[in-house]
């Protein structure tokens, strides 16, 4: 393999958080990878796993590796979207000063996001988008670089908002946080329990995220394999003429043109982190699903057969891979 | 591709064989599997491969993650990671065996191939093997493909050498066509013995008509030839100053001529004696008018006499006359057939005189019997020579119309050649030459001369009107198998004549005892012709 200086500090770069996140997290590689993937790709993560698998502690370790500013908000239905945003306050000089809410931190932990009303939910994810809060009419900007992971609970409980399909579209990932194996789980209580506590170290600073975000965009895509690509994508669309029949069945609404921006980016870190100066088909198949599982709305025929947006994920995969012939038969 | 294509015409091919509507042979079909597969292999090599679908295929096959496909299309880029994703995307194809990743290997168009091949193989056999039958029809089979082999040869010789193919009538080709069709349904053995042996008539009849009507062409033009022939020997006449005399006194034989000379002098003396008698009478009948005595009576007979006598003068003066011309002309005649003979000894003109004589020879007999006198080798040398004395000919005018009604003659003959030849193979094929069957009915239709009889047990039904009637003969003498079949119907099907055979018998027994007074007919059968015409009209005659 060619040596490129950029990919391989890139590719260093990210070795070194992971390794320094894996000190503390024990397994959950895949969760690990996609939420620094989602770092690298300048894009914010949705968790999804139930309580106590490690979320927060993931994105503490992921902000202390990184030697970011790091903030937790756990949301509750009582709370105000100035609660997040923050608030002006009358001062000592008597004038009002902006006092700064958690959404003021370089990552920011949305625990149990959709314990919150629609009100505040929106709130925050206008920050998430827009990378900025507007209170008393004026505007402040969010410090770069801006990664929210917000976590919901599977269950459906009382109290609970779901998110919109609108506020959903904003998060590059959604991840599944799995159950640990029962290796996992003893490594686990042993170093939880024992004296010694590792504590990740700084191995990258604010200016290499920024760094990292920049190399990203540099990875080249053929037009063959952006057309797969958005021929994924279009396959979601249950009324579109390239839909897949998994998503005319299933499928209430497909995903949106951000899907493809986020399925793409993410395509360019997997090909860094494989070592290629390209995106490739595999890269996309990769990444689909936690790009894409959030940005299909199932409708109720999906429900009734069982079906997850992961299953229908798989059958548009197929759907496109059958359509995608060698060019040349022999 | 192209192997599957040809095979699959092939097979269409194969199916068309065995319906019969268009044949093959291993041969033929192997070499259109053959062609189109070189078509396809040809069209593969010209036709080009993008760029950019090498790259997507050889990523593909080789697992290159797309990285020839991207660097194909940034070859020219000069972003961040493009040096080195071409420096990746050439070590990686370094590193690729391209037997591996385009490996020969058995896919759709191979599996197509072969079913088709199978196909093909699979009905041509069905049409033509002989594993299937019995050993009958094998045998009749065999005897069947012998019979369309010599139709084959035949067929080749009359219409597919150079000089027939560039001289045949619209007809000729037909009747090519449908020999070609005929030989090939008889090799194929596509046809039951009856269907064979019908069309093998109907093409006999229809090679016989065209040459009676070549026939009929060579004696239009051998008309043509004389007529022209004619021509020039007046205009040879004319040429030396004899134009009065005609053709026919210049041919005259020298003793003929002495003997009408002798006999015109024989004939001018005569006519002088006479003059003179009959003048001495006139004389004395003037000097018996110079009588004043004579009554009105005797001198009113003696006028009449005188008028008499004069228009026997006048009447000798203008034989005299014509004997006078017959002998200037009988002199001149001499003279004449001299001109003759200095032509006659030209051998151009000899030539040409007898080539007219073998061609009318030829025609008639062509036309009389149905079988020309001539070979077909013979006719083709006559035409080369006529030609060859066409290039040497530079007489006048009528000389070349002789020839060029000549050659006209000459290639109608060929043509009759080739019909009269048609015509005697298919009445010679011999069909049916199966053992003995048990038979049915006595007596039958013959087909063809040949000399040892095989009666099919299945009569065949035709359209006939008339009903089957009984027609006794003999074996005819000679070596050979023959072969006939039993038909319900008028001999001559759709050619049979409307007038009732008692109106014609007469006429045809008159010619018949006619014959037998001339001897045409050995005395031997004479009393067979009589016993044959008295069981026709019920009448013994002695």
């Amino acid at each position: 393999m060619p040596e490129q200086p950029e990919a391989t500090w890139f590719r260093d770069t990210f070795d070194r958080v992971r390794t320094e996140v894996q000190k503390v997290i024990v397994g959950q590689h895949d969760i690990v990878e996609s939420v620094l993937v989602g770092m690298a790709a300048n894009g914010h993560i949705l968790l999804e796993g139930m309580p106590g698998l490690g979320k927060t502690l993931l994105v503490r370790s992921l902000a202390k590796s990184l030697s970011l500013d790091f903030s937790r908000i756990q949301f509750t239905p009582d709370m105000m979207p100035a609660d997040v945003t923050g608030t002006n306050v009358l001062g000592e000089g008597r004038m009002f000063e902006f006092r700064k809410g958690p959404v003021f931190a370089n990552i920011v932990l949305a625990d149990e996001i959709n314990r919150a009303t629609p009100k505040t939910q929106s709130a925050m994810l206008e920050a998430m988008q827009e990378r900025s809060v507007t209170v008393g009419g004026k505007r402040h900007d969010l410090h770069e670089p801006f990664l929210v992971m917000a976590t919901q609970n599977p269950v459906e409980q009382e109290g609970t908002y779901p998110l919109p399909e609108a506020q959903l579209d904003r998060f590059f990932f959604k991840l599944l946080v799995p159950y640990p194996t029962k290796d996992e789980l003893r490594e686990v209580v042993l170093r939880t329990t024992g004296s010694a506590e590792q504590e990740p170290r700084p191995v990258a600073s604010r200016e290499d995220v920024l760094q990292m975000r920049a190399i990203v965009r540099e990875v080249p895509i053929a037009e063959a394999v952006l057309e797969y690509g958005l021929s994924m994508i279009v396959a979601t669309h249950p009324d579109g003429s390239g839909a897949s029949p998994a998503a005319t069945r299933y499928c209430r609404f497909g995903s949106s043109p951000r899907g493809a921006q986020s399925l793409v980016t993410a395509g360019k870190v997997h090909a860094l982190l494989a070592g290629r100066f390209n995106v490739s088909k595999d890269d996309l198949r990769k990444v689909l699903k936690p790009v894409l599982r959030h940005r299909i709305l199932l409708n109720f025929e999906a429900e009734a057969d069982g079906m997850t947006p992961d299953k229908v994920l798989d059958q548009v995969i197929s759907f496109v891979d059958e359509r995608d012939r060698d060019p040349i038969k022999i | 591709m192209g192997a599957c294509f040809g095979t699959a015409v092939s097979a269409v091919w194969a199916v068309l064989d065995w319906r019969s509507v268009l044949y093959t042979e291993w041969t033929w079909m192997g070499a259109c599997v053959i062609c189109i597969a070189l078509v396809g292999m040809v069209t593969g090599f010209a036709v080009p491969v993008r760029r950019k679908d090498l790259a997507a295929s050889v990523d593909r096959r080789g697992d290159l993650q797309d990285r020839l496909t991207t660097a194909i299309e940034r070859d020219s880029s000069q972003d961040t990671f493009d040096a080195a994703l071409q420096e990746d995307a050439a070590r990686s194809l370094d590193r690729l065996v391209p037997r591996e990743v385009f490996p020969i290997r058995f896919g759709r168009w191979h599996l197509a191939t072969l079913i088709l091949a199978l196909m093909a193989a699979s009905v041509f056999l069905l049409g033509n093997s002989p594993v299937v039958l019995s050993e009958e029809n094998r045998r009749l089979r065999e005897e069947l493909k012998k019979q369309g082999q010599a139709v084959e040869r035949v067929t080749k010789q009359q219409f597919e050498t150079p000089d027939a193919k560039r001289e045949m009538s619209a007809e000729e080709k037909r009747l090519a066509d449908e020999m070609r069709k005929y030989y090939r349904d008889l090799e194929k053995a596509h046809l039951s013995q009856e269907e064979a042996m019908q069309r093998s008539n109907e093409l006999g009849e229809k090679a016989d008509q065209l040459a009676k009507q070549a026939a009929q062409a060579v004696q239009q033009s051998l008309q043509q030839a004389q007529s022209a022939r004619a021509s020039m020997e007046k205009a040879t006449l004319d040429a030396n100053g004899l134009g009065n005399v005609s053709p026919q006194m210049a041919g005259m034989p020298e003793s003929e001529r002495e003997e009408k000379m002798a006999q015109a002098k024989a004939e001018a003396r005569s006519i002088q004696k006479q003059l003179g008698e009959l003048k001495r009478r006139l004389d004395e009948i003037n000097k018996k008018l110079a009588n004043p005595n004579l009554s009105g009576s005797e001198r009113k007979k003696l006028e009449d006499e005188r008028r008499d006598v004069e228009k026997q003068i006048a009447d000798l003066k203008e034989r005299a006359k014509a004997n006078l011309d017959e002998q200037k002309a009988l002199e001149l005649s001499k003279a004449a057939q001299e001109v003759f003979r200095k032509m006659m000894e030209d051998p151009l003109y000899k030539k040409l005189l007898e080539i007219e004589k073998k061609l009318a020879q030829d025609a008639k007999s062509a036309a009389k019997s149905g079988q020309p006198k001539m070979t077909d080798e013979e006719r083709k040398r006559l035409k080369e020579e006529l030609e060859q004395l066409a290039q040497q000919l530079k007489d006048p005018k009528a000389m070349k119309e002789y020839l060029e009604a000549l050659l006209k003659a000459a290639e109608e003959a060929k043509r009759m050649g080739r019909g009269v030849g048609i015509g005697l193979t298919l009445n010679h094929l011999g069909f049916m030459q199966a053992p003995p069957g048990p038979g049915g009915p006595g007596g039958g239709n013959w087909v063809g001369n040949v000399g040892q009889v095989y009666k099919l047990d299945k009569p065949t039904e035709s359209k006939g009107k008339t009903s089957t009637s009984v027609v006794s003969g003999e074996v005819r003498q000679g070596s050979g198998p023959q072969a006939f079949v039993e038909i319900k119907a008028p001999s001559f099907v759709g050619s049979r004549s409307g007038i009732p055979y008692q109106n014609v018998l007469p006429s045809y027994e008159r010619k018949a005892e006619s014959a037998l007074e001339r001897q045409q007919i050995p005395k031997e059968h004479q009393k067979r012709v009589k016993e044959y015409f008295d069981s026709l009209t019920g009448v013994k005659k002695e």
